[in-house]
């Protein structure tokens, strides 16, 4: 006799509310990527083999050219201003990190001066933002 | 006469792409998305009015000049021998200090990769000056 055999359902993966899974994803992601514009500034920044790595959410940035040109948080400022609204972002927050992208070719004399205005302000600390050196 | 009513389809908007549509912009995001990190030397400041260490703590004195070139004890050295002299001093502790002076005019490059190599020493204590003189930072 032989053993009849049983019908076997149809091995489906369930895939009806993989459009809703995606919508509800892309939904996420548009609404909290945001687009962030920087002045048109050539930035090389210097090699380094010691970086530390900081998550970026908490962190203000400046920005120094190969000129001296000076910017905070992608806006051009002039340096004049900039311990009074470094002063007032440390103040609302201040575990904030200070991050200097200054260019390789800058002279040192103006870091000097950002240096100063960081102090002036009471950073406790500051980042130099560097590339990874090639070995 | 009744004029013989047509029937007429549902209007509908065709939905079946919107899936491949909704997929195709979530890779785009992903693939696209930046995650935040910033990468660097970490230098904590001094007080607004530095006190600067006394000159018997200073165990290693640099300076850089202006073309970038690099001095130790007032002798031009290299790279290498920067990062030897470097890492005798400080296998003696963290705790040593090193001056660095700095003129005006030398490039920033030239600076963080003395810092860089200051680190990779393991030496936490810098006083960075500038060639003109003045308190350290």
């Amino acid at each position: 006799m032989t053993i009849r055999r049983r019908s076997h359902a149809a091995h489906v993966i369930p895939t009806a509310s993989m459009a809703d899974i995606a919508m509800l994803l892309l939904i996420f992601f548009l609404s909290t990527t945001f687009i962030r514009s920087r002045e048109a500034m050539e930035i090389q920044l210097p090699g380094a083999f010691a970086g530390e790595r900081a998550r970026a959410e908490q962190t203000v940035r400046i920005w120094l050219g190969p000129a001296g040109e000076v910017a905070l948080n992608d806006a051009r400022v002039a340096r004049a201003d900039l311990p009074r609204l470094l002063a007032a972002k440390l103040a609302r927050n201040p575990s904030l990190l200070v991050v200097v992208h200054a260019d390789a070719r800058a002279p040192y004399a103006e870091l000097a001066t950002i240096i100063d205005a960081l102090k002036q302000a009471r950073s406790p600390s500051v980042l130099l933002a560097t590339r990874r050196a090639a070995r | 006469m009744k004029p013989l009513r047509r029937r007429q389809p549902h209007p509908q908007i065709p939905l079946v792409s919107t899936a491949d549509v909704a997929f195709l912009l979530l890779i785009f995001f992903l693939s696209t998305a930046v995650f935040g990190v910033e990468r660097g030397l970490v230098l904590a400041l001094p007080a607004t009015d530095p006190a600067y260490p006394g000159a018997d703590r200073i165990e290693l004195r640099l300076a850089i000049e202006a073309d970038a070139s690099m001095r130790v004890d007032g002798r031009v050295v290299g790279i290498e021998e920067l990062r030897r002299r470097l890492r005798e001093r400080g296998r003696s502790g963290p705790e040593s200090t090193v001056e660095v002076r700095v003129h005006p005019q030398a490039p920033y490059a030239a600076i963080v990769t003395v810092l860089d190599e200051v680190k990779l020493a393991g030496i936490r204590r810098i006083a960075i000056v500038p060639a003109s003189g003045g308190g350290g930072s």
